[in-house]
C-alpha cells in the first residue's frame, strides 16, 4: 500500500497546525500516520447504504440558554496564567503587524 | 481504626457520622498513606497542601458536629487532572499546562464540594487523556498497585490506582473511549461512563467534545452510584447537558436482577480476548443465569468498525480542541517569548506537546482536509449511526449488553508503545459506548491466579444508568466479588516505604 500522507504533506500539515517537528519525529510519524490511515480505511467496507451521518449522538442535542448577564471571572483571574505581563487587560503576544513572516520550505 | 484509608464512601460516612473517626483523622490517614506509597505508585500529579486539606477537614468536622453532614462531608476525593480545580494546579498531564492554575471549578467539582467532599489531589492521566496506559503522561507513568511492572490502564489510571492503593476514598475519571473503564478493569475498581450529557463537561479540559464524559471510579457499586448522583444533572454551562435530573435510587439497586434481560457475545469474546478474560466472561454469563437473569446471545454486527470510526472522529475533534494551546494564555514549561508569533507557536507546540497528542492533531487535520473529508470524517459519522442502529436492535430484547472491558488483563510497561494501531485496538470493547452516547459500567468480575483483576462491562440503553448499576450490584452481592474482597484476600505487595502492619 502506497503512502497516502507523503513527507511533504506531513510537513504542510505540521505548518497548518503550528507544530514544529524534528527530523526524527517526521521519520516516525510518516510511518505511523500512514499505518493508521491504512487501518481506518477499513471503513470503506462498512455497509453504509441508506445510512445518514450522525451530527449529534447525545440525547439532549444542542440547547440554547437565555441571553442574560451573569457573574463571570474577573479579568485579573483570567490573565493570571498568561505567560507575558498583560497589557491594558489583554494577553500580550509578539508583534504580528509590520513584517509578515510566514514559514517557507523546511519547518524551522 | 486500622487501614481507615481502605474503606468505602459508605463505610466512611458511618464512621464519620457516628464519631468513630473525625474528618481530620481520616484526611490525615490518607495524607500519610500518600506519603508512604506515592513514591512507588505515582498515582498523583499534584497533592493538595496538607494544611489546606486539614483546614477543610476541620470545617467538615464542625458541620458533622452540628448535624449538618451531607452525602460526602469529609470524604477525600482524588480528581483526574483534566478536570479544573479552582486554585489547584491542573495540567492534564501535559507540559503545555505545567503551571496552569485554574481560576474556577468545573461544575462536577462545585457539586462535590457542595456535598462536602475534600479534594485531596489531582491524579495522573495520559497527556490530554490520550492513551490507555498513563505512559503518555508528560511527567511519569502510574504503576498498577497489583503489580508495579504493569500499567494501571488509562487514561484515568491515576484515579483507579489511587483508589486501590488507599490514597483516596472516592475519585473522578473522564472517559472519551474507555478512559474510566479500562483502568477500572485493570485495577479492580467500579467505573461508570454515564450517558453523554448526564454529567456536565463545563471545566473539563476537552479532548473530543462529542465523546468526553466524566464519571466515578469507585471501590463499590454503591459508592459509584452515590458519586454519580452528586455530579450528574442539568447544567446551564453545558449546552449538551440532559435536562431531566433522574437520580439512581440506592434502594432499588438492592432489588436483585431476577427477570432482567442481558445480551451477551460469546463468539466475540472467543475471537477477541485472551484466555483469562474469555474464561471469566463465560463464567459470569453462567453466574448471571444463576441470579435469575435471562441471558441470550446476540451478534454485534459492526464491531470491527468501532476503532476505525473512533480514530477518525476523535483526532478530528482533538485537532480543533487543542488549537487553543499557544503558550501565551496558559502556563507552560518552555518559554515562548522569542522571535515572531508564528515561530513561537511552532516552537512552543513542538516542544510542549507529546507524541500521541501530535499524532492525533496531525491525523485529525489530515482527515478533515479538503479532498479527504468525505472519505474519512463523513464516513465515520455514518458509521456512528450504523453502530447506534446495532445497539437499538440489541436493546429491543435486552436491558443491557454484557461485554468484555478489555481483551486482556493489565500488561507490562512498554509492550504496545511503538505500535499505535495495536494500542488503539485496546479500545475495541469500550469506544462503542462513547460513539453512541450510551452509559457503560465496568465491575470487577474475578481475580486471576497471577493476582490481576479482570473487569467486565455492562452497556445500557440511553439514560439507563440505574439498570446497569443494579445488575452490577446484584452480581457483587451474589458473588461477594469486589475490590474490598480482593484486598482482604490478597493484600497489595508492600512498597519499600511502607512500615510493616502492626
Amino acid at each position: 500500500m502506497s503512502a497516502v500522507v507523503s513527507r511533504e504533506r506531513l510537513l504542510q500539515l505540521a505548518r497548518l497546525v503550528c507544530i514544529h517537528l524534528t527530523e526524527e519525529e517526521l521519520d516516525q510519524l510518516e510511518t505511523q500516520v500512514n499505518d493508521i490511515i491504512d487501518f481506518v480505511g477499513q471503513l470503506r467496507e462498512a455497509p453504509l447504504q441508506d445510512i445518514e451521518e450522525s451530527t449529534h449522538v447525545g440525547p439532549a442535542g444542542g440547547r440554547m440558554r437565555d441571553d442574560e448577564c451573569r457573574p463571570s471571572l474577573l479579568e485579573a483571574e483570567v490573565l493570571a496564567n498568561a505567560y507575558r505581563e498583560p497589557v491594558s487587560g489583554c494577553f500580550a503576544l509578539p508583534r504580528v503587524l509590520g513584517e509578515l513572516v510566514e514559514p517557507q520550505g523546511e519547518v524551522s | 481504626l486500622s487501614r481507615v484509608y481502605d474503606r468505602t464512601i459508605e463505610e466512611c460516612r458511618t464512621l464519620l457520622d457516628s464519631g468513630q473517626v473525625t474528618a481530620v483523622e481520616l484526611a490525615e490517614a490518607l495524607l500519610n498513606r500518600i506519603d508512604e506509597v506515592e513514591p512507588t505508585y505515582k498515582a498523583f500529579l499534584t497533592v493538595e497542601e496538607r494544611g489546606k486539606v486539614l483546614e477543610v477537614a476541620a470545617e467538615c468536622d464542625r458541620a458533622i458536629e452540628k448535624g449538618e453532614s451531607r452525602l460526602l462531608t469529609g470524604i477525600p476525593f482524588g480528581i483526574k487532572d483534566s478536570i479544573c480545580t479552582n486554585g489547584l494546579r491542573t495540567t492534564a498531564a501535559s507540559k503545555m499546562l505545567a503551571t496552569y492554575v485554574p481560576p474556577y471549578d468545573a461544575t462536577v467539582i462545585e457539586r462535590l464540594r457542595a456535598h462536602g467532599a475534600i479534594i485531596i489531589g489531582k491524579t495522573n492521566t495520559d497527556e490530554f487523556c490520550m492513551g490507555t496506559t498513563t505512559e503518555f503522561s508528560a511527567f511519569y507513568p502510574t504503576r498498577n498497585p497489583w503489580d508495579t511492572a504493569r500499567v494501571p490502564g488509562g487514561s484515568s489510571g491515576g484515579s483507579a490506582a489511587a483508589i486501590v492503593a488507599g490514597e483516596c476514598i472516592g475519585s473522578l475519571g473522564e472517559d472519551t473511549g474507555g478512559s474510566i473503564r479500562l483502568p477500572s478493569a485493570f485495577c479492580g475498581t467500579v467505573g461508570l461512563k454515564p450517558t453523554y450529557g448526564r454529567v456536565p463537561r463545563y471545566g473539563v479540559i476537552a479532548m473530543a467534545s462529542s465523546c468526553d464524559q466524566v464519571g466515578p471510579i469507585s471501590r463499590s457499586v454503591r459508592d459509584c452510584a452515590i458519586t454519580y448522583n452528586v455530579i450528574s444533572g442539568p447544567d446551564p454551562m453545558d449546552s449538551t447537558s440532559i435536562q431531566d435530573d433522574d437520580k439512581v435510587d440506592l434502594d432499588r439497586l438492592e432489588a436483585g436482577a431476577e427477570g432482567m434481560r442481558v445480551a451477551c457475545v460469546p463468539d466475540l469474546a472467543e475471537r477477541g480476548c485472551s484466555a483469562p478474560v474469555r474464561d471469566v466472561y463465560m463464567q459470569t454469563i453462567d453466574c448471571f443465569r444463576d441470579m435469575g437473569v435471562e441471558v441470550h446471545e446476540v451478534e454485534f454486527e459492526n464491531i470491527d468498525y468501532v476503532v476505525p470510526t473512533y480514530y477518525i472522529v476523535v483526532p478530528s475533534e482533538v485537532s480543533a480542541n487543542l488549537a487553543r494551546y499557544d503558550g501565551f494564555r496558559f502556563g507552560s514549561e518552555q518559554s515562548p517569548d522569542q522571535g515572531e508569533l508564528w515561530e513561537s507557536w511552532m516552537r512552543e507546540r513542538g516542544a510542549n506537546l507529546g507524541p500521541e497528542v501530535k499524532r492525533r492533531i496531525l491525523l485529525g487535520s489530515f482527515v478533515l482536509s479538503h479532498g479527504y473529508y468525505d472519505a474519512y470524517y463523513r464516513t465515520a459519522q455514518k458509521c456512528r449511526s450504523l453502530l447506534k442502529r446495532d445497539f437499538s436492535r440489541i436493546f429491543q430484547d435486552a436491558d443491557a449488553l454484557l461485554f468484555p472491558t478489555s481483551s486482556d488483563v493489565a500488561f507490562e510497561f512498554g509492550t504496545k508503545l511503538d505500535d499505535p494501531v495495536k494500542l488503539y485496538l485496546e479500545d475495541i470493547f469500550t469506544a462503542s459506548a462513547n460513539l453512541t452516547a450510551l452509559p457503560a459500567l465496568t465491575f470487577p468480575a474475578a481475580m486471576t491466579d497471577l493476582g490481576l483483576p479482570v473487569g467486565l462491562q455492562l452497556i445500557g440503553d440511553t439514560k439507563a444508568e440505574e439498570t446497569i448499576l443494579r445488575l452490577a450490584r446484584s452480581f457483587e452481592v451474589h458473588t461477594g466479588i469486589s475490590l474490598q474482597a480482593f484486598l482482604a484476600e490478597r493484600p497489595l505487595p508492600p512498597t519499600p516505604q511502607e512500615r510493616p502492619e502492626q
